[in-house]
């Protein structure tokens, strides 16, 4: 497509419109005045207008587009002659055809078009664009794509001088991209000079911005919707682009501004379409379904509400209904796969990653071209481990849809898979990296197999197996593996049959405890398949903390000061709204908090009522019962008094630290009490000392003031005057579990008064208190080491090794503590991950876990081992020496 | 347009020099090699650098002279200041060629010659050199400064800031060069020089436990350990060691089996007291000798074997490679056991 420069004839055809009560003006200042109305959202102005003779087409399309955008269908439909009005005039029949299509009357709005075109109407090249878009999903799809083409050479001839015009150009082209992407450029063009031909019209503006959300630029997008909502804030087609622009971008303010765009227009279709669709992925079936309605209310074939009604059955499980709303697509689209697509990424985020995959399948046989579901096709399939499947698919994908940046990082990462390797066990297969394997593979078959036997005893249930565990050395190819995007806020996530996790390496040493979070993972993955993917989010995310908690003490969130606040101040969901914190967060962490909340619910479930009603819970889910049901039928009580009893529960299990972080302490309390960030900004003179000594005199059962202060005077050198205070802070909240907390404190006392075991034991306990804790239990292990209590030494690093394996001193001392207690367990695991660790002396490292597998009598893998260490080093006396002492130990 | 995504996990080493050794490093023992080291230390510019800088130097003086018996009054120090411990002259340029020229006089026709070069580079105008007092040598004068000892096998390290272009400077036939970065750019403050200097310390850098630290050796353990040093620091590694010993001036990162960087600087070797009593002595009767030579004859097929391993199952390689090695270990017990060092 060869571009050309702006038509100036164009110009002409905009300044034309007469509003009736400045008739007196000259044409282009009524034409100014009535167009910056419009723009501005003055839509009373607007509407004063009155026909303006012959202008009276481009004065009825200001009208109808007003009456449109502020939702007065019936009115609109009655300024282009009334639904059944007879051989309209064919110069305001391309209007009244936008109009009857906008109010879902098909039949009108196709009479409409076609008698623009029939009359070769001034506009009727843009009534041929809409009667091809009609038809793009029907049997004469190729006819319509035929359409499509021929306004290449209407561009390319001149005649495209309108801004209508240009932007008729412009959806005909994108139209075209799908079988040549690169016409989009030629469309960005398009929409671009439909735009410098008429600055003040907002739809090329928010065209441009579709166009850039379509090809994944959200930022350009924004710009674009922003410049019309600039002019006029309300513009509801505006509003509704940034939403959705927002919604890509997972950004949970996109349902705030889709019900802007309610606020001028409550019956907009495309923002009740996607407040449907949104609300859905936010488990909100039964909203979501009244919101498409509502939309299907002004227009029956609206394909986005339709796809997104079709959706609130499937997820319930109502085939027959969804069935019913694909046979009212099928009767009119039979070519839309938008439908199956938009079902398919619902699907998604509800979990069920198997239907998508089936989803997808159907939507392609229906529009093959829809490259982008194609590509999520494959990326679902590589949720399911499908691996080989998966990346042809989105190969293709991204062939299609090459400024997709989720098929392209996903191929990026597929490209990295060589460098990985599969370990299989008995129920795993464990895709890592290659150069982990020797050091963590053994540690990650033994948590998964581990985890596994637990789960199956504690739920009765054995998933379908193998799962595939996937870790990743970065951060980044987690997150990209797991949404196709960089910057996700988790470090595991479980799709079902496939867990993708950071491994180890990916993080800092002390960011997170692997072993924790494979266990939750796979947790979920019980959860998932025993309910059949009908599990609702926050049961499955409580549940799976839980689990981490049942394994071990040390796991999963712990309480916090925030989250008593928050708790206490109302801030956190009742029960019964547990998912609103997880999906749509009101302030910074609360989708922790969220976790941590509902894994209290467990406790308290299994408490009163026994682990029998938790999976009850689970098959209920299965069986399509929802909540409220299943907590009528197995706790007795409706959703109000199972919040009202729940918080009961919290209140008393935590009173001593609600007490002692609660509402009368909040940080406003504190900031006048404490004056503020003078005392917390690290000063401790004097003055700031006696500041927090009031403070602590009118809290003393506060338990930030009594830690604050105990810290300040033990930064101050005055540890006895410290210690009172931090064992305060410590009785008011024991399980305080931030490696900062009192026994930190207590700990730097101790030691500084030479009360090593005492300085170690506080460190042992503030160690077990969370399950990130390594330099907690790497300072105690120094201590151990300097008490000469080995025991207590390799059990700290031990527990630092299990967070954090890949430093070589750790591993070493780890090593030397266990051979001097000749404890070949620990010996050999030491000695293993040093060589897994890649040691430069790799001969002495071969060596050295020869003689720790010699000690635990694993003779074979010794033997080999020295073999190993004398390849490297034949003179090596001392591997020579082991080498016959084996023979002769054999 | 594929993106490709960083990853620098901590604690992931390189071990490809390993296997390096098992061919370069077991060459048949060499006569005790005559070794003169002179550690040329630059300015520190503040006490701390000052402090770091002639403290590796005095570290590898330490270690050369007391663990592999390289006589005190062949290893010299060049430094700030005499002032400062264990410098024996001023590192300036004059002071470095009147060195050089001392070793020309001195020392034997096939000596060895190691040069440590020690301090903050620099690198301006296309040419790289170490700060030293007065003005400063750049690595082409430096080419020109060596020329004095003629045949000697000369090694340089140079392990300050910018070293990099030295290797290309200085590349000869025989003649081995280290620099702890791989360009010019790398400006900043380096660590190879004390991991360099800490190889001469210990066991570990002595990778195929021959007895023996060659400079290979070193290179390898001190490259490795300072990139393990910036992975554990969660830092980005802002220096990247290199070595040059074929002459052809294009230094590589890791020396691998069949190259030819590497092959001169593994027999660049520091033998220890222990080990040197054995070497190039003569036989004390034929039994000795005939197992030093059955001995080296096993070596030989061992190296053969470890050619044919990827023709062979690793069950039978192991097979092969245990029957060697007992032989190996049968014999190195007699001659252990001769010597009175026991079985």
């Amino acid at each position: 497509m060869t571009m050309r420069g702006t038509v100036g004839a164009a110009v002409a055809a905009v300044v034309f419109a007469v509003p009736a009560d400045i008739a007196a003006q000259s044409a282009d200042d009524v034409l100014a005045s009535v167009r910056q109305a419009y723009v501005e959202g003055r839509w009373d102005d607007v509407l004063d207008a009155t026909d303006g003779g012959e202008v009276r087409a481009l004065l009825l399309k200001l009208r109808a587009q007003t009456l449109l955008l502020t939702g007065d269908y019936d009115a609109a439909v009655r300024a282009v002659g009334g639904r059944n009005a007879a051989a309209p005039d064919p110069v305001v029949a391309r209007v009244r055809g936008e109009v009857l299509l906008e109010v879902g009357d098909r039949v009108g709005a196709r009479a409409a078009f076609e008698a623009s075109e029939a009359a070769n109407a001034p506009d009727a090249a843009i009534a041929r664009l809409r009667l091809a878009e009609m038809a793009m999903y029907s049997d004469v799809r190729a006819a319509a794509f035929d359409v499509f083409d021929s306004f290449i050479d209407f561009y390319n001839s001149g005649a495209a001088d309108t801004p209508d015009e240009l932007l008729a150009v412009a959806r005909a082209v994108t139209h075209l991209s799908r079988t040549n992407p690169a016409l989009l450029q030629d469309a960005l063009r398009a929409f671009d000079e439909a735009a410098a031909l008429d600055p003040l019209d907002p739809e090329p503006r928010i065209a441009l911005g579709d166009l850039f959300r379509q090809t994944y630029q959200t930022p350009n997008a924004y710009d674009e919707y922003g410049a019309v909502l600039d002019r006029n804030p309300r513009h509801p087609d505006a509003l509704v682009g940034r939403a959705r622009a927002q919604r890509f971008d997972g950004n949970p303010d996109a349902l705030a501004t889709a019900r802007q765009a309610l606020e001028t227009n409550p019956r907009h279709p495309g923002a009740l379409a996607l407040v449907a669709a949104l609300t859905l992925e936010a488990e909100g079936t039964r909203e979501a379904r009244e919101a498409a309605e509502e939309a299907l209310d002004v227009d029956a074939y609206n394909l986005e509400a339709l796809s997104v009604l079709a959706a609130t059955y499937f997820l319930e499980d109502d085939l027959a209904g969804f069935e019913r709303v694909v046979d009212r697509v099928d009767a009119f689209a039979p070519r839309y796969g938008g439908l199956h697509a938009t079902v398919a990424e619902l699907a998604v985020s509800h979990r069920k990653y198997r239907e998508a995959v089936e989803l997808g399948r159907a939507a392609l046989d229906r529009e093959p071209d829809l490259h982008e579901a194609r590509g999520r096709l494959g990326m679902n399939l590589l949720r399911l481990g499908e691996i080989d499947a998966g990346r042809a698919e989105v190969e293709a994908g991204f062939e299609g849809d090459p400024y997709n940046p989720w098929f392209k990082n996903t191929l990026d990462l597929l490209d990295k898979f060589p460098e990985f390797t599969t370990l299989e066990t008995e129920h795993f297969e464990i895709f890592m990296p290659t150069d982990e394997v020797e050091l963590l593979g053994p540690l990650v078959r033994e948590t998964a197999e581990e985890a596994w036997a637990a789960l199956v005893a504690r739920y009765g249930f054995e998933p379908t197996s193998p799962v595939r565990v996937e870790l990743f050395p970065s951060s980044q190819d987690f997150s990209v593996r797991t949404l196709g995007e960089q910057g996700i806020g988790a470090l595991g996530v479980s799709f079902g049959p496939t867990l993708a996790m950071d491994s180890p390496s990916a993080r800092e040493a002390g960011e997170f405890n692997w072993r924790s979070v494979l266990w939750h993972e796979l947790a979920h993955t019980f959860h998932l398949e025993m309910s059949e993917h009908e599990v609702p989010r926050w049961f499955s995310e409580g549940l799976a903390m839980r689990e981490q908690r049942v394994r071990d003490e040390r796991w999963g969130f712990k309480p916090s000061v925030t989250f008593f606040q928050a708790y206490d101040s109302g801030r956190m969901p009742a029960l019964s709204n547990l998912t609103e914190g997880l999906v749509r967060p009101t302030f910074p962490g609360q989708v922790g908090l969220t976790y941590l909340q509902a894994s209290y619910v467990f406790d308290w479930i299994e408490r009163d009522w026994g682990f029998g009603t938790v999976r009850a819970f689970l098959d209920g889910y299965r069986d399509d019962h929802s909540t409220e049901q299943l907590v009528d039928d197995l706790l007795g009580m409706d959703m109000e008094e199972a919040d009202a009893a729940f918080d009961a529960y919290l209140l008393d299990r935590f009173a001593r630290e609600f007490a002692s972080t609660g509402d009368e302490l909040d940080d406003e309390a504190m900031e006048d009490a404490a004056g503020g960030d003078l005392v917390f900004a690290g000063r401790t003179d004097e003055a700031a000392i006696q500041v927090l000594r009031e403070a602590v005199a009118s809290f003393p059962g506060s338990f930030r003031f009594q830690l604050a202060l105990g810290q300040t005077l033990l930064e101050a050198g005055r540890p006895d005057e410290a210690e009172p205070h931090l064992r305060a802070a410590l009785d008011l909240f024991p399980a305080f579990a931030e490696p900062n907390g009192p026994l930190w404190g207590l700990a730097t006392i101790h030691e500084g008064r030479g009360e090593t075991a005492d300085a170690a034991e506080a460190l042992r306990r503030l160690g077990y208190l969370s399950e990130t804790a390594w330099e907690v239990p790497l300072r105690e292990a120094a201590l151990r080491r300097e008490l000469g209590d080995d025991e207590g030494e390799r059990d700290a690093l031990r527990r630092a090794a299990e967070v954090f394996p890949f430093q070589l001193d750790l591993q070493t001392r780890r090593a030397e503590v266990a051979e001097r207690l000749n404890d070949p367990v620990e010996w050999v695991r030491a000695r293993r991950a040093i060589l897994g660790l890649g040691p430069v002396d790799l001969a002495d490292a071969h060596f050295q876990l020869a003689r720790a597998l010699q000690a635990s009598g694993d003779l074979d893998a010794a033997r080999t081992q020295v073999l190993r260490a004398l390849e490297i080093a034949p003179s090596f006396d001392a591997a020579l020496e082991l080498l016959l002492e084996l023979r002769g130990d054999r | 347009m594929r993106r490709a995504l960083a990853a620098l996990g901590p604690g992931r080493l390189t071990c490809a020099a390993a296997a390096l050794l098992t061919t370069l490093g077991l060459a048949t023992p060499a006569a005790a090699q005559e070794i003169w080291v002179v550690n040329v230390v630059g300015l520190g510019g503040d006490p701390e650098y000052t402090d770091r800088f002639t403290g590796w130097a005095n570290e590898l003086e330490d270690h050369l002279t007391t663990r592999w018996g390289v006589p005190s009054d062949r290893v010299i120090t060049l430094g700030e200041s005499t002032s400062i411990a264990g410098v024996d002259a001023e590192s300036r340029r004059e002071t470095i060629e009147q060195t050089i020229a001392r070793l020309a006089d001195e020392s034997a026709a096939n000596a060895r010659v190691l040069f440590v070069l020690i301090g903050h580079g620099s690198y301006r105008n296309d040419e790289a050199s170490l700060n030293i007092p007065g003005r400063d040598l750049t690595a082409a004068e430096w080419n020109v400064a060596l020329e004095p000892l003629g045949e000697r096998m000369v090694a340089v390290v140079n392990v300050a800031s910018s070293s990099g272009p030295f290797a290309e400077a200085l590349a000869a036939t025989g003649r081995t060069v280290i620099t702890a970065t791989r360009s010019g750019q790398e400006r900043n403050e380096t660590q190879f020089g004390r991991y360099f200097a800490e190889a001469f310390g210990g066991d570990a850098a002595d990778l195929d436990k021959d007895g023996r630290l060659s400079l290979l050796e070193a290179f390898v353990y001190a490259r490795s350990e300072t990139a393990r040093y910036y992975a554990e620091e969660g830092l980005l590694a802002t220096e990247h060691a290199q070595i040059d010993d074929d002459g052809d001036g294009e230094a590589i990162d890791v020396p691998v089996q069949g190259g030819t960087d590497g092959a001169v600087a593994a027999t660049f070797r520091f033998t220890s007291p222990t080990a040197a009593a054995g070497v190039g002595a003569p036989p004390a009767d034929s039994t000795t000798a005939r197992l030093e030579a059955e001995i080296a004859e096993i070596e030989a097929d061992l190296a053969i074997l470890r050619g044919r391993r990827d023709e062979m199952t690793q069950e039978d390689y192991d097979a092969e490679l245990e029957s060697l090695l007992v032989d190996l270990a049968l014999k190195n017990r007699e001659l252990r056991g001769r010597a009175g060092g026991g079985a």
